[in-house]
């Protein structure tokens, strides 16, 4: 190969670089100046380069078939830890095949893209520097998860990203509603990772090894009981679920976005939450094995999907409305996957990445210009900020399936594949879905951008936003508008590439997946995605008049949405009543014996028992002691009725 | 030199020289407190005498390496107890110039207190080389004492005397349980050294099936008491709020880990054997020592007792690695245990330099400390994530090994309650990371340092905790070589 | 090794003990509970029973101080007890019996000296 500088034995150098940027601005940052924010976009920039290089390797490799597509013989490792002769290792491995090199150009660019969106977005902030430093920790982390050869070290990576969504989206930790979301995120995907780490566990019990490839190969010979490996392999799709903020952990994300906008433009958008999609992409053969296991996948998928669409048509907050369509889309991936779409599920990550993240920046444009979030307070700003609003278009046309843009063609493929290998009524609710992600789409772009501003005095101040951040949202557009095709098949080989991504990205049991544009069925897509669209401004257009009837026709029904189907209230309820009632009670013996010693505590015993027994004026010790004889008595039960 | 019943006595003294030398050394300090005025030395001549003592104790210890002698049949020389030896000093030393400012401002009785700590390091370590059921009831017996005791010496806090006398008493109805425990065992197996008990128990030959489990059953809940196991666990918040926070430090490491080095030989060694007989036994404590010390602690607002209720869960992962002895097990265990006891040494070193500043101890004081101490915040972070089982740190890698071990012993369902437990840890631990990070300083709001010795203890704290994180080879390969004398 | 039964034979004659025991006490109470006369007046409740009145409470302070006293008196006392068999043996047993008994009283001998530089013998 001509460029041999960085091939792909060497990626461990990518989050290498960011986690230098980190502890560099994190703790010299104050003697830097700017804070070290060049730094980070430098670096970044670096990353970017040297996965373009890797790119050129592996397409290379590619050419040379130097290895199969995915079970890929180019793996660096060596042993981090070596304990028990052999019977605890863990390696540090990285593993680059086809899904690898989908997921780095998405990490490294809209990374660099909101970095330098940062600079704009984030001037004149308090601790500016360190937003810098905990945006390249979590770069990173998410570097090293994509990386990862084998399972422990892609569950610390995972750790490292969810860590890293802790901090920043508890960024503004002076709002209590941040530093509660905060908490909310970390705790809620933290109950999906328990369930990770129980599947790596289980997974490793029975091959004795966390490589990933591995445990592929042995799931493929058939080691695994089939139980045991629906099990494992349900535990593994929580810690995914979690992530991705998959039903019914989805909770987390509409929260989340109380983070700085760039934030969720990178991690509640295009990286950290398709970290699920990607674990379950990469064990995809493993879940081929267990069909039972993957249809959850798929169920999950289509429940989330058409239930965050339909939640994303009542959300008032811009944010939030992209947060719910963030969820819906993963929605479409994991049900791609759950049919054993790799290709599909993979080709719509890789194009929602790039328009998602346009619409994420697109709306901190807004907010930064009005300081106003709600829709309800926009309104006609295609006047006053005409690139942002063009921008936030194209990328609102690509969300909705319109041809030609990104995600028509990546949707399409989906709705494809599910109508082939999947049940037909999975077919239907994404078609569905589709629909209503076009509406709400459409609702958004009308009420920020067209009719009448609804708050004169956000109107009056709104202005365009600097060039360091519509740069940003122009590369984005443009890609929005042209990776669709590009990777598309035929496409891409005319300019140049060694093929459309369903040449590239494929299990290696099913062989390349070709895409053929099947015109008719295209042709339905598009139908379904325009009427969406005309339903939408039907509805929406001018005053809204007809959506607000509309809202009086099913008040029920729009309650039931606008509240998220209750769950939120469910969840605090199950924790307040449950969890910590159950710690009330428990903790309600150790209250009484403990928390009320001292004086107040032997007096009332003093008074109970009376003058006679002074000698046990001693706080309630005997209750302590009936304790331990109780426990005494107890564990010789247990000893004489086990044996 | 030979005992009654014919069997040779080795009597090499220098096998004990740590202890003999740490109990010079307790005289010393002692003598050179009470004629302080006499001799001319200042109040820090003490901690420096002690800290010379403890480092001469462990060169001394360091000798023994790879040996396998026993003292006069009564204590064993090998690699566990050297690693056990090893882990006391180093606690003890840390625990000394770590809270060396807190004790001259808010310790009586110097002197005392210094030579009872170094007294139950003793103990402590005679517990872990013990080969005879009365040494090892005697090692407990010394290193309980002086922490009773200890735990009363917190100047003006009357907290501090009823928890010491609470601990006393309860402490009394344990050993009498452990003693009546031993008794039985003694009466099972015809003797009180370990090797014996073992062969008795072995043999298949005896029916006292009866006698056996009740012994069992005391034993267990005599050590489940010095563990803090639920449901023997209620002295422990009391007396780690009561006590003097250097001394809570101190238990929730030594004597812990003293307790479980004792486990560890008896569990291992004589009742090996019966292991279909308490397996049942420690499984339920386990479950209900996790379940209920991660509930409870959900609901603290003191730091110290939210530390004793969280370092109550931790024994429930450890008696876990109980239940599936085997050396696999064992040695994770030991690493475990010295995870543990460094990132809970990190969390108090720093709550102590925080008491030391303000003299509070309730969580919602610590509100803001990301701002007036960010460094602080930081140790104390650290050392909280790594409790809560945080990739990178201590906590998660040890905890990941024990658990993997005791999944390959067979214990999944354990391992699954486990994780549980340890996700609703993770909730309580939260909660003091966002005091610190996510609130507006009360008050005063300006930065302050920490005394040098603060500096020392909580850095060398928080370099252990990312090192066992990130690379924990060599601590494995130190436990490996220490848990195989008791299995060969 | 010995059989369950007999082990716990051998305890058979101290439970019988124990019951009889038992028996006998509360009998005897009982017993002068149903036989004795009683009187029920004023002067029974006081302390001499003779309407005599105490000047003082019964419960006296004890200067905390004794207790110091008693410990070290018990402490020396225990001594002796390990002290009369070993005078016994240790002729028998060699240089080593007398050298163990000689460490074990100067440490006993350096606490009394920590005690007394400490002021415990001083009553103040």
């Amino acid at each position: 190969m001509g460029i041999d500088l960085v091939g792909m034995e060497d990626v461990w150098i990518l989050p290498a670089i960011p986690f230098a940027v980190f502890i560099l601005v994190s703790f010299f940052g104050r003697l830097i100046p700017r804070n070290g924010d060049f730094i980070a976009v430098l670096g970044m920039a670096l990353v970017v380069l040297l996965v373009g290089l890797v790119l050129v390797d592996f397409q290379g490799a590619f050419h040379d078939e130097v290895f199969a597509p995915i079970a890929g013989a180019n793996t660096y490792s060596f042993d981090w830890i070596d304990i028990g002769d052999g019977f605890f290792v863990i390696e540090f491995s990285t593993y680059v095949d086809a899904v690898t090199m989908v997921m780095l150009p998405v990490v490294s660019f809209v990374s660099l893209m909101v970095l330098v969106y940062s600079i704009g977005y984030m001037k004149g902030e308090a601790r500016y520097g360190w937003y810098f430093a905990a945006l390249s920790f979590f770069v990173a982390a998410m570097l090293l998860l994509v990386i990862s050869g084998n399972l422990l070290q892609l569950y610390l990576a995972w750790e490292g990203v969810g860590l890293a969504s802790y901090l920043l989206i508890g960024f503004y930790w002076e709002r209590q509603s941040a530093a509660e979301a905060a908490k909310k995120a970390f705790i809620t995907t933290r109950i999906g990772d328990v369930g990770l780490l129980i599947g790596i566990i289980l997974l490793w019990r029975v091959t004795g090894t966390f490589d990933i490839q591995e445990i592929i190969h042995a799931a493929e010979e058939g080691v695994f009981g089939q139980t045991y490996l629906t099990v494992a392999m349900l535990f593994l799709f929580a810690g995914a679920a979690g992530k991705s903020a998959q039903f019914p952990f989805h909770v987390w994300l509409p929260d989340a976005m109380e983070g700085p906008t760039p934030v969720s433009a990178l991690i509640h958008a295009a990286t950290m939450v398709v970290a699920g999609v990607y674990l379950v992409a990469r064990m995809l053969p493993v879940y081929d094995e267990v069909l039972i296991a993957r249809d959850v996948v798929l169920y999950v998928g289509l429940i989330t999907a058409l239930m965050a669409a339909t939640m994303g048509l009542v959300a008032t907050d811009i944010k939030r409305v992209l947060a719910f369509s963030t969820v819906s889309q993963l929605g479409f991936m994991f049900a791609a996957l759950g049919v054993g779409a790799l290709t599909a599920a993979m080709f719509h990550l890789f194009t929602h990445a790039f328009f998602k993240s346009l619409l994420f920046l697109g709306s901190g444009s807004v907010i930064h210009a009005t300081e106003q979030q709600e829709v309800g307070e926009l309104g006609g700003l295609r006047k006053k900020m005409p690139i942002t609003a063009l921008t936030f278009t194209i990328g609102s046309l690509a969300l909705a399936g319109i041809p030609v843009f990104a995600g028509f063609w990546s949707k399409d493929e989906i709705l494809h594949d599910l109508q082939h290998y999947g049940p037909f009524a999975a077919y239907v609710i994404l078609a569905v879905t589709a629909a209503l992600t076009a509406i709400y789409t459409t609702r958004l772009v009308l009420l920020t951008f067209f009719g009448k501003p609804k708050n004169e005095q956000a109107y009056e101040h709104a202005h365009e936003s600097p060039p360091i951040m519509t740069g940003p949202l122009v590369i984005l557009a443009v890609l929005a508008l042209v990776v669709g095709f590009i990777t598309y098949q035929g496409v891409g080989e005319s300019l140049g590439f060694v093929g459309g991504i369903g040449e590239l990205v494929y299990l290696p049991h099913h062989g390349p997946h070709v895409f053929k544009l099947d015109i008719a069925f295209a042709a339905v897509a598009t139908a379904t995605a325009v009427v969406g669209v005309a339903i939408g401004i039907m509805y929406w257009w001018g005053d809204a008049r007809r959506a607000i009837a509309a809202q009086s026709w099913a008040p029920e029904l729009h309650q039931l949405l606008v509240r998220r189907y209750y769950l939120d209230e469910l969840y605090q309820g199950v924790i307040n009543h449950v969890v910590l009632g159950a710690a009330a009670v428990v903790a309600w013996f150790d209250k009484r014996v403990v928390n009320e010693t001292g004086v107040d505590g032997s007096t009332q015993f003093v008074g109970f028992l009376g003058y006679r027994f002074k000698f046990l004026q001693t706080g309630r010790i005997p209750h302590y002691v009936l304790g331990m004889a109780l426990g005494v008595a107890a564990l010789a039960v247990v000893a004489i009725g086990t044996t | 030199m030979t005992d009654l019943l014919g069997n040779d006595l080795n009597l090499q003294y220098e096998l004990l020289g740590p202890e003999i030398a740490l109990v010079i050394t307790a005289a010393l300090v002692l003598f050179a407190d009470a004629f302080r005025r006499e001799l001319k030395i200042g109040q820090s001549a003490i901690p420096a005498i002690s800290i010379l003592g403890l480092v001469v104790a462990l060169l001394l210890s360091l000798l023994w390496i790879d040996e396998n002698k026993d003292f006069a049949r009564l204590v064993t020389i090998d690699n566990f107890t050297t690693f056990f030896r090893v882990l006391f000093i180093a606690v003890t030393v840390v625990v000394i110039i770590g809270s060396h400012e807190y004790i001259e401002r808010r310790v009586s009785h110097l002197g005392e207190f210094y030579s009872l700590l170094l007294l139950s390091t003793v103990g402590a370590m005679l517990m872990a080389g013990a080969r005879d059921l009365l040494t090892a009831y005697l090692a407990i017996e010394v290193m309980s004492f002086s922490l009773y005791i200890l735990v009363s010496l917190a100047k003006s806090d009357t907290r501090s005397g009823e928890a010491s006398l609470k601990y006393v008493l309860l402490g009394g109805v344990a050993s009498a349980m452990l003693l009546y425990g031993l008794s039985f065992l003694y009466g099972v197996g015809g003797s009180t050294q370990y090797t014996e008990i073992a062969a008795a128990l072995s043999d298949g030959t005896s029916t006292l099936e009866l006698p056996l489990l009740l012994g069992l059953a005391l034993i267990i809940a005599g050590l489940g008491f010095k563990a803090s196991a639920v449901p023997f666990h209620m002295w422990t918040p009391d007396a780690y709020e009561g006590a003097p926070i250097p001394i809570t430090a101190y238990l929730s490491a030594t004597s812990k880990a003293a307790t479980f080095a004792l486990l560890l030989r008896w569990f291992a060694g004589p009742l090996l054997p019966a292991i279909d007989s308490w397996q049942w036994m420690i499984s339920v404590l386990a479950v209900l020592t996790m379940v209920i010390g991660n509930l409870v602690a959900l609901q603290q607002s003191n730091i110290k007792r939210l530390l004793a209720y969280s370092s109550i869960g931790q024994v429930g992962f450890m008696l876990m690695a109980i239940v599936t002895i085997s050396d696999q097990t064992g040695s994770a265990l030991l690493l475990h245990l010295s995870g543990y006891i460094i990132t809970n040494l990190a969390v108090f070193m720093g709550v102590i330099a925080f008491y030391n500043r303000t003299g509070r101890e309730e969580i919602v004081a610590f509100r803001g400390l990301a701002q007036t101490n960010p460094y602080l915040a930081l140790v104390i972070t650290a050392g909280l994530f790594s409790l809560a089982g945080m990739p990178l740190l201590a906590g998660f890698l040890t905890k990941f090994i024990l658990f993997q071990s005791v999944v390959s012993g067979g214990y999944t369902w354990l391992v699954v309650t486990a994780l549980l437990a340890s996700t609703v840890s993770l909730y309580y631990y939260l909660q003091v990371i966002r005091q610190m990070y996510m609130y507006q300083p009360e008050g005063d709001a300006s930065r302050w340092r920490l005394s040098p010795t603060g500096y020392l203890a909580t850095g060398a704290m928080l370099v252990g905790v990312v090192w066992v994180g990130v690379y924990a080879a060599p601590f494995y390969t130190a436990a490996d070589r220490a848990i195989a004398p008791l299995f060969t | 090794m010995l059989p369950t039964d007999q082990l716990f034979s051998d305890y058979v004659p101290v439970l019988i003990a124990s019951i009889a025991g038992f028996i006998l006490v509360i009998s005897a109470l009982i017993g002068s509970r149903l036989l004795a006369p009683f009187s029920e007046e004023r002067e029974k409740g006081t302390t001499y029973e003779c309407g005599m009145l105490p000047l003082r409470r019964a419960s006296t302070n004890v200067g905390n101080r004794f207790y110091l006293y008693g410990i070290l008196f018990i402490i020396f006392d225990v001594e002796a007890v390990f002290i009369f068999p070993w005078v016994l043996t240790f002729v028998g047993v060699g240089p080593l019996a007398y050298w163990t008994m000689v460490t074990f009283v100067a440490i006993l001998g350096l606490g009394l000296a920590y005690a007394w530089k400490k002021g415990a013998l001083q009553w103040r």
